[in-house]
């Protein structure tokens, strides 16, 4: 575990992908922030081993510091306003105007998605690890990995319309 | 949904991930080839993990916290980070050697900032147009070079009409000291290197770009607080660490007045 050259570089190339990361686990943008600052706080506080991904290492700081702390803090949800509640100029005018509905149910199958299953569809389908790699960061068995993502990709195609 | 289906589910969305084995990825693709059914139940949790991604990416969007964004910024300028030397309010390409200044310090040295007194002018732009990536316009200002002659580094300065200017550090240069800052006004955010010549600050780079509309709030990308001119620009000019506040303190109070070799 050192400080490796560059690190600074690296947090902030890879920070846009782990906002992402933590957006889709916390379902909050103000969540989501707070977890990213934790995260890079804790990159730089405890550093990185030579031979990670960057980029991956945070997701797996992120999911633990989630799982840690921030999912108990969940009722923040009803007191900020969530990104689906912002008023439209602070979203880019294409994706509002071409695929509202759309993204309005997509949200809806993601927020009633079970955590673990959002976990999943997080870090394989978001976050790119592999069947292996997650079963390790979610200390679940890997066919308990490749079943839920089955089931959770069905139930956001079910709720989007994909099954008809 | 019956079972039979889940279980398609499960083994073509671990068919997508390419996590079958591979008798099982050739008996896969043969059912898809085979029942048009199953070729569109693929596309749909294909579709399904894309609206999700698509999801995530909204964030985007969303301007970033305050807390987010300043740390971003240290982590942009090393103060924070293995990159920060101890003590000075850092920058984080220091130290190598290259061509930059001999390249551009004659197009860009014709600007002045008297210390106290002088107004600095918007021909700032025009001055130094042809050194790389300067973009929008100077937000002009007397207060400027007040703050390079008396405020210490990593102190932020309101010199009026909503502008602020923080100094970054201090370092030596072959002709004396030259100072990094920053300058924010609602109109522009940018980066200088101004040095300290005859009782006077010159402009010696300077890029600037477009401040963050009020909609956006504090938002801005990674990149757009990069400003690699003058990065490149100090890889060049600094042989040396930047001053410790100390140090700088020192210089400061003797109004610059100190040989460089009695701060080394």
């Amino acid at each position: 575990m050192t400080n490796r050259p560059g690190l600074n570089n690296e947090i902030v190339e890879a920070m846009p992908h782990v906002r992402r990361f933590a957006y889709s686990l916390t379902r909050n943008a103000a969540d989501a922030d707070d977890l990213v600052q934790t995260v890079i706080e804790r990159v730089l506080d405890r550093g990185v081993p030579d031979d990670v991904e960057l980029k991956k290492w945070m997701f797996r700081v992120c999911r633990n510091l989630w799982i840690d702390g921030l999912r108990a803090a969940k009722t923040r949800m009803d007191a900020v306003p969530e990104l689906k509640d912002q008023p439209a100029d602070t979203l880019s005018s294409e994706k509002v105007a071409a695929d509202q509905m759309m993204m309005a149910k997509t949200r809806q199958a993601i927020d009633e998605l079970p955590d673990a299953y959002r976990e999943v569809m997080t870090v394989v389908g978001l976050g790119g690890a592999s069947y292996k790699e997650a079963a390790a960061m979610l200390d679940t068995p890997i066919g308990t990995i490749m079943s839920r993502l089955g089931r959770a990709r069905a139930m956001v195609a079910e709720r989007t319309g994909y099954h008809d | 949904m019956t079972d039979a289906l889940k279980d398609l589910d499960i083994r073509l969305s671990a068919y997508l991930d390419g996590e079958l084995s591979p008798e099982d990825m050739a008996a896969t693709e043969a059912m898809i080839a085979e029942d048009e059914a199953v070729a569109a139940r693929l596309e749909a949790l294909a579709a399904a993990q894309a609206d999700f991604d698509a999801a995530a990416s909204e964030i985007d969007d969303v301007p970033m916290s305050a807390g987010l964004s300043a740390l971003i910024d240290d982590l942009e300028i090393g103060a924070v980070g293995n990159d920060a030397p101890s003590n000075v309010v850092a920058f984080p390409f220091w130290k190598r050697a290259g061509a930059f200044v001999e390249k551009h310090r004659a197009i860009a040295a014709g600007v002045v900032v008297a210390a106290g007194t002088m107004t600095l002018t918007t021909a700032i732009p025009a001055q130094v147009a042809s050194v790389d990536t300067l973009s929008g316009t100077y937000y002009a200002d007397s207060g400027l070079g007040q703050v390079l002659e008396v405020a210490a580094s990593g102190t932020q300065n309101d010199i009026g009409n909503g502008a602020t200017v923080t100094p970054r550090f201090t370092f030596a240069s072959d002709d004396g000291f030259c100072r990094v800052a920053d300058v924010s006004s609602s109109r522009t955010d940018g980066r200088l290197v101004a040095c300290r010549a005859e009782n006077a600050w010159r402009i010696a780079i300077a890029t600037f770009g477009e401040a963050p509309s009020t909609s956006r709030g504090a938002y801005r990308t990674a990149s757009a607080a990069g400003s690699q001119s003058v990065e490149a620009f100090l890889d060049a000019a600094m042989s040396d660490a930047p001053l410790d506040l100390a140090a700088e303190a020192d210089l400061i109070s003797s109004d610059w007045t100190k040989q460089q070799a009695e701060t080394e």
